[in-house]
């Protein structure tokens, strides 16, 4: 059965993220680590509080949010590329501790 | 110990104890003016000790040690005792204090807020300091600044102003009092090194604390210059600047974040006093 992984961002209790300028910082009370959040990772979180788990679903948050696709033709590839660059910042957020991977089958809300 | 003295520095007070004489005779003529503390209860305790039992008399050689210590600190020569002194209680508040944020910053005062200055050590910022002292400004500490956890306010530190090498002498043109000033120490592990007693106002006024309003980051020896330093690279180097940052937790992310939201930082650069002064006033009436 196919599977998809999911990015769980840790709950709301562990964390908190101040706005500096354009960049933000985030204290994170389980690892009492301090980390400088710059462009796109404060808007990925922003996607995730508002439901979004897995990279297709974050991708789709911050293009409904922030228009990255401004031509409609764009190739395919370069959607994968994006979609890969954004998976390799949630795979730095689960290094990072905040947020956690799932792996789960489709249609099964259940983690493996 | 043979020999002991107690000093009150700020919120801390130290007991220092020594196999010596000479360091505790050049401690308490450095600080005859602050607060008799003989009977309160110490903070930290740091002592000057011979190496061996008969290094007290023998190339004479004083190991640091007390609360806190640094297990590869070398012996000082028993003609730096009054460094060791010095250096060990530094070292107590830097690994041992945890009352409030403490940043590696000098700091002064005037109609009721604070001007920081942190930088790196030879950055001109103990120097401004102690000129800037000299010219209105309450002195509240060279070596260390400290942000109430609560309400942000600065708390003073007002140790004995620690001179080295070139800012002997210019300190020597702007303080007219030659008493003021403690032994010259030569050859130490930072050059040459002289004490300098804060104006005895800014010692009567050392328990009163004030909210910052504007943070310096001082370079001597450059083309004057000014540059407003981001927040987010303000908060960086300051978690940099500071011995407890990561100690306090929850409590020094608060009070960093809410130092850096509320008071603008620059760096300046300078290549003579007057050129500081100027800068410090322009920037000073742009933020009270």
């Amino acid at each position: 059965m196919p599977q998809t992984t999911h990015y769980i961002l840790d709950p709301l209790d562990n964390w908190i993220r101040e706005t500096l300028d354009e960049m933000q910082v985030l204290y994170h009370r389980p690892s009492g680590q301090t980390h400088v959040l710059i462009e796109p990772v404060p808007q990925i979180i922003d996607a995730m509080l508002q439901g979004a788990e897995t990279p297709d679903e974050v991708m789709t948050a911050l293009n409904a949010q922030y228009d990255l696709q401004s031509e409609e033709d764009e190739p395919e590839a370069e959607n994968e590329d994006d979609l890969t660059r954004l998976t390799a910042r949630l795979d730095e957020m689960v290094a990072l501790g905040f947020v956690r991977r799932e792996v789960r089958e489709q249609g099964n809300k259940d983690a493996l | 110990m043979r020999y002991e003295c107690r000093i009150h520095v700020g919120p801390a007070i130290f007991r220092i104890g020594s196999d010596w004489a000479q360091p505790i005779e050049q401690l308490e003529a450095l600080y005859q003016s602050y607060p008799d503390c003989d009977d309160a209860i110490a903070d930290f305790t740091v002592r000057l000790e011979a190496q061996r039992f008969y290094r007290r008399w023998f190339r004479p050689s004083v190991r640091l040690s007390g609360d806190y210590m640094l297990p590869d600190a070398s012996p000082l020569p028993l003609a730096q005792g009054l460094l060791a002194a010095e250096m060990a209680m530094n070292l107590q508040m830097a690994l041992g204090w945890r009352r409030h944020l403490l940043l590696h910053a000098s700091a002064v005062e005037r109609d009721g807020k604070v001007l920081l200055m942190t930088g790196e050590s030879g950055s001109g910022k103990s120097t401004l300091s102690a000129l800037l002292a000299e010219h209105g400004w309450r002195f509240l500490g060279d070596e260390f600044a400290l942000v109430d956890l609560d309400s942000g306010d600065i708390h003073g530190f007002p140790r004995a102003i620690s001179l080295k090498n070139s800012a002997i002498d210019a300190a020597r043109d702007f303080v007219g009092d030659d008493a003021r000033f403690g032994p010259l120490l030569t050859d130490t592990p930072k050059g040459a090194i002289r004490h300098l007693q804060p104006p005895e106002t800014a010692i009567a006024a050392m328990g009163e604390a004030a909210p910052p309003a504007l943070l310096l980051y001082p370079s001597f020896g450059y083309t004057r210059a000014t540059d407003p330093v981001p927040p987010t690279e303000n908060f960086v180097r300051l978690t940099q600047a500071s011995t407890n940052y990561v100690a306090l937790g929850e409590a020094g992310f608060s009070a960093l974040v809410n130092l850096v939201q509320t008071v603008p930082a620059h760096a300046i650069d300078f290549e003579t006093t007057d050129e500081a002064l100027e800068l410090v006033e322009d920037l000073w009436a742009s933020v009270v």
